[in-house]
């Protein structure tokens, strides 16, 4: 016995363990416990199936299904003469920041104007736009954003948004003819 | 898939940083070690969540921390090696009423500690009633009498 105290690396690995058997057995008739078997078999068969549940949802998260980045959460929305493309979320959260990654070709003008549909600028709340318009216009159910231009070369104004509101959402933005709907969902 | 990584991310560093700073840290129950684990949730709740506070992002992270035990769970249940790994062992301190001295200071447990658990759990007196100590996995120390 004297000797464990002396021997200080002294290996207390624990020993190996016993496959415990799968089936359940009911307690034995002396032990005061109420056990109700086929309640405890069936809570297991639905534990696994929750197991199973989760790993699908941590999946489908890692994939993109419920936004945050990844393949599946990524969209891009082309408008018919190629002149505007919109990169955005398809799926965003509730009080989550999003991103609208808006590249345009501009026109002869000096200025490219953006405009906003009124209704999707109801759902959401812009915290930035970069670069900053030079300035913005109320006109019809629309807002319009206004950015001096030098050249033809292709641009890109990134809009800094929190989602304000959770559901399906429907936008439209445009420049002059150039239009693109992005659909996005919002989850809570 | 930000919400997995990042509570994925915590769950790893956390489980790391609580390994490697030995047993005993968990079993404590002083007032500052109650202080320490406020501020380690506070910073950890920073992390997990970042500036996403949705009902979603937030499901999505505690559905990945509880899908990890488990599947750590698992592993150890199958693998004694694995079970090793992640949660130690015990380390006996106390023999026949003699502190082990050299594993209990590495264990950094001293005989103040083991008369505490003597009084709370068995509610002996002295060192010389106490036949084992150990220092179990979850940072408790455990005390098996003399008859």
């Amino acid at each position: 016995m004297s000797r464990m105290s002396e021997d200080a690396d002294f290996k207390q690995t624990p020993p190996r363990k016993p496959r415990t058997s799968r089936r359940a057995t009911p307690p034995p008739q002396e032990l005061q416990l109420s056990q109700d078997m086929a309640h405890l078999r069936r809570s297991w068969v639905a534990q696994r199936i929750g197991w199973a549940v989760m790993l699908l949802i941590i999946v489908a998260a890692l994939a993109g299904a419920f936004g945050q980045g990844g393949p599946l959460s990524q969209a891009q929305a082309t408008s018919d003469d190629g002149r505007l493309q919109v990169r955005y979320a398809r799926v965003a959260h509730y009080i989550a920041p999003a991103e609208l990654d808006i590249r345009l070709q501009p026109g002869p003008r000096a200025t490219a104007r953006i405009w906003v549909d009124n209704d999707y600028l109801d759902e959401v709340e812009i915290t930035g736009i970069t670069p900053p318009p030079s300035r913005s216009q109320l006109s019809g159910g629309r807002t319009l954003f206004e950015f001096p231009v030098d050249g033809n070369a292709p641009a890109s104004v990134k809009f800094n948004l929190q989602m304000r509101s959770a559901g399906s959402l429907r936008g439209h933005i445009g420049m002059e003819a150039s239009t693109v709907t992005i659909e996005q969902l919002v989850l809570p | 898939m930000e919400a997995i990584l990042r509570g994925a991310s915590v769950y790893i560093a956390l489980w790391i940083i609580f390994r490697i700073s030995g047993q005993r840290s968990l079993g404590q129950i002083t007032t500052f070690d109650f202080v320490l684990l406020l501020i380690i949730s506070e910073a950890t709740q920073q992390a997990l969540l970042g500036e996403d506070f949705s009902f979603t992002n937030a499901m999505l992270v505690i559905i990945t921390i509880v899908s990890l035990d488990i599947l750590l769970s698992w592993i150890k249940q199958r693998s004694t090696r694995v079970d090793v790994l992640l949660d130690g062992v015990p380390v006996l301190i106390v023999e026949n009423g003699k502190l082990l001295k050299d594993v209990a200071d590495k264990s950094r447990v001293d005989e103040e500690d083991v008369l505490n658990a003597a009084r709370e759990m068995q509610g002996l007196e002295r060192m010389d009633q106490i036949k084992y100590a150990v220092l179990e996995r979850s940072g408790q120390i455990s005390i098996i009498p003399k008859k």
